[in-house]
């Protein structure tokens, strides 16, 4: 019996793929290099002609060494200390009973789901009310920037820390606790074991914040993922746009290098977020406990700072009814967008899932590929397909009305390979064994063992790529067509004019969208988690 | 002497142990027999300190240390554990890990204890390598040295002989039974194998669904 992607010879399991699995698995690669094929055969063409200064495109003037050093300082700043309040947050979730600690972590999912702009309009509404209390306090600039992107990213920080943690091994904290105080177990065991996770999360987040100018932008900070794209506007050369990035493009592949191994690591870690039955309060002295509360107020304030400036400044529900209605073509537009996104990335993912889980070089090769969409700045993937787009002749026409889903593709359908190859990993193989032995339809074997055994990863890939679609700014900006927006793009339009009721009532929408699209997923995954746990990895009676 | 009274744990909607009452005298040697998912690993978590009983009490030498309300850290209970793996930390060498409970006595003592029981479990050659570096029975040999360095009054063995082969397996046994005889300690030893329970306990408790059976 063969099942319509993967099938099994003499591998186990999934490890084998056949045809049309192969095929789907090198459209994926091909599909996450299209930027870099397409900034190349630009480049190539413009030094043949000789319409590209390379020398001048390349220099480093010190206005752009500026740029590029407070990029890298502002990026490592926020994820430095995004990580700080994620592993405080997090070493205090031990005395959090365990039903609670799921809906903390719903929370932190949902929110890290909210798009960065919403939350520099609540926060630049708090920066303005501050400023005029205490005049000094900025409402732009860096420092605001700072924090914005902090308060952005907070929850992924403390998601990701919380993934870092569960790397450790309990038995290892177990056998410390008994001789040494838990403050000193965590110094020495739990953060020397959790550091190598919590070191790619940290490039995580840098890579996240290097790479979008969204927030800075709208504080007045100009970045260098920003002068990328104005550099583009400014000559509408993708080559030296191409060149121009090449310096911001080194330090974010030399990070994304560097986390490559332990971004695997993280990815691997999920199944045990929530299935540690032992789960005792650990003693910590004061000053500690001291940080844990302000960590937790910290994450309070940020969610109480969304939510109540949204509706305040949304002012009423007849303003929020009218903006989603004057916003409703943005909103259908968005919603194809995102629809179309979900449906090409999923089989694609699948496939690039079962690639990562391949063994030796083939396997580290795939995870390279995978992770550069991650390392290239959001404009830099609309401005590098444009010229395949153009020389395809598809640059004018409806063809144009999927551009933003393809490059939604592009960057987001990474993230939804890594969370299937972690369901991949947690299937037993046998499951697909026994599928291939008892099953004589291949359809059957499909919709009644591969789909469900599948469906918690495919419920969570559909919940990111919807998320960070619609969220989606800086690629999408270049290649939509005229006339079409999405309401990212709307709402980013506004709010270079401040905050109004009706970009409140936007991004109140777009949240809520967020929200109930990440409970939902949650949910599910909850529901079905069976699927997604590891079997006990010795015998023994510790999982009863 | 260790008393369990009534304990009871709750491990999600099942009740791991259940209403357990036990005393165990100083310098016993128990072992806990029963099958996987009986709860006996829960048991020793909760002797240990490691989990926080959802009724009962435990005292040691008639001073409490354990109920609902109060819980005495691990490592303020004189108890030493072999976990069902070596449970080595990864970033410290062999003798870094022994050591690791050691670090309020002055130098020269450290070092005494360390190379006694280095030599005691044949591992003298092993102590500036990292656990992933020697093998699964030089392993084992290595957390038994760590959970006798702090010369502990309550040694706790969970299944510590699990997955390995006949011959290591009875040598091992051998170095608990000499090492729990020379250390004085009180020992309870939780395993599903009839045979290391009657090798290495005076004294056989048999356990079923939370509950003593015999």
């Amino acid at each position: 019996m063969t099942s319509p992607l993967f099938s099994r010879c003499n591998l186990p399991g999934s490890m084998r793929q056949n045809p049309g699995g192969r095929v789907l698995t090198m459209v994926f690669f091909l599909i996450l290099l299209l930027p870099l094929v397409g900034l190349g055969i630009d480049l190539a063409h413009a030094v043949l002609a000789g319409s590209v200064d390379i020398p001048a495109a390349l220099l480093l003037s010190p206005r752009r060494s500026g740029l590029l050093a407070a990029s890298i300082g502002l990026a490592a700043a926020v994820a430095g200390c995004g990580i700080l309040i994620g592993t405080v947050f997090v070493s205090g979730l031990s005395r959090i009973p365990q039903k609670t600690l799921f809906g903390i972590f719903i929370i932190m999912v949902s929110l890290a789901a909210v798009p960065p702009y919403i939350h520099a309009l609540t926060w630049s509404e708090v920066f303005v009310v501050l400023n005029g209390i205490i005049p000094w306090v900025p409402v732009s600039g860096w420092l605001v920037s700072f924090w914005v992107e902090l308060m952005a990213l907070v929850p992924i920080a403390v998601f990701l820390s919380w993934m870092a943690f569960a790397s450790v091994d309990s038995r290892l904290v177990d056998a410390a606790r008994l001789v040494c105080p838990d403050m000193t177990v965590f110094r020495r065991i739990i953060l020397p074991l959790a550091a190598p996770a919590l070191g790619a999360a940290f490039g995580f987040l840098f890579l996240i914040s290097c790479t979008d100018y969204s927030v800075p932008s709208l504080f007045s900070a100009d970045v260098y993922a920003l002068d990328i794209f104005a550099q583009f506007s400014a000559t509408n050369s993708a080559a030296t746009a191409f060149l121009f990035a090449l310096p911001l493009l080194l330090v974010t592949f030399g990070v994304m290098v560097t986390c490559r191994s332990g971004i695997r690591t993280l990815a691997q870690i999920p199944s045990r977020l929530f299935f540690e039955d032992h789960r005792e309060e650990k003693v910590y002295p004061e000053w500690f406990l001291a940080l844990q509360t302000g960590a937790a107020f910290i994450i309070l304030i940020q969610i109480l700072v969304l939510f109540s400036g949204l509706v305040l400044a949304t002012g009423s529900m007849a303003a929020f009814l009218s903006s989603v209605f004057m916003a409703r073509a943005e909103f259908s537009y968005t919603l194809l967008t995102v629809i179309l996104a979900i449906l090409i990335s999923l089989p694609l993912a699948l496939a690039g899932g079962h690639a990562l889980k391949k063994p030796g070089t083939r396997g580290a090769l795939a995870w390279v590929i995978v992770l550069i969409p991650l390392a290239i700045p959001a404009p830099l993937i609309g401005i590098g397909i444009l010229p395949l787009l153009n020389l395809a002749g598809l640059s004018g026409g409806p063809a144009a009305l999927v551009f933003p889903a393809a490059v939604a593709v592009i960057k987001f359908s990474p993230l939804a390979a890594i969370v299937l190859f972690v369901q991949i990993r947690m299937i037993d193989p046998l499951l697909f064994d026994a599928a291939s032995v008892f099953s004589k339809n291949p359809l059957s074997s499909l919709t009644r063992v591969y789909i469900p055994l599948y469906a918690p990863g495919l419920v969570v890939s559909a919940g990111i790529l919807g998320a960070l679609t619609m969220a989606e700014l800086g690629a999408t900006l270049i290649v939509a067509p005229p006339g079409h927006a999405t309401i990212t793009m709307r709402i980013y339009n506004y709010l270079h004019y401040g905050a109004s009721a009706d970009v409140a009532g936007l991004c109140l929408m777009v949240t809520l969208l967020t929200l109930a699209g990440s409970i939902v997923s949650l949910v599910v995954l909850r529901s079905v988690y069976r699927n997604f746990r590891e079997a006990p990895r010795q015998s023994g009676d510790t999982v009863p | 002497m260790i008393e369990l009274r009534e304990i009871t744990k709750i491990l999600g909607n099942h009740r791991a142990v259940d209403a357990v009452s036990l005393v165990i005298p100083d310098c016993a040697r128990v072992a806990i027999l029963g099958p996987s998912g009986s709860g006996k690993t829960t048991l020793l978590r909760l002797i240990a300190g490691l989990e926080k009983p959802d009724a009962g009490s435990i005292t040691e030498n008639g001073i409490l240390v354990s109920s609902p309300e109060y819980c005495l850290p691990p490592s303020e209970r004189s108890t030493g554990f072999v976990f069902q793996t070596a449970a080595l930390w990864p970033h410290m060498t062999i003798a870094e890990n022994i050591l690791f409970g050691l670090e309020d006595l002055p130098e020269n003592q450290q070092t005494d204890r360390l190379e006694d029981l280095l030599t005691r479990m044949k591992i003298r050659h092993l102590r500036e390598r990292y656990p992933d570096e020697i093998s699964g029975g030089e392993a084992r040999r290595a957390a038994l040295a760590r959970a006798l360095a702090p010369r502990p009054s309550i040694l706790l063995f969970d299944e510590p002989l699990t997955n390995l082969d006949r011959e290591l397996r009875d040598d091992l046994l051998g170095l608990i039974t000499d090492s729990v005889a020379s250390a004085q300690s009180t020992m309870i030893y939780v395993t599903h194998d009839e045979y290391e329970a009657r090798v290495v306990a005076s004294t056989i408790i048999r356990f079923r669904d939370g509950r003593i059976e015999q």
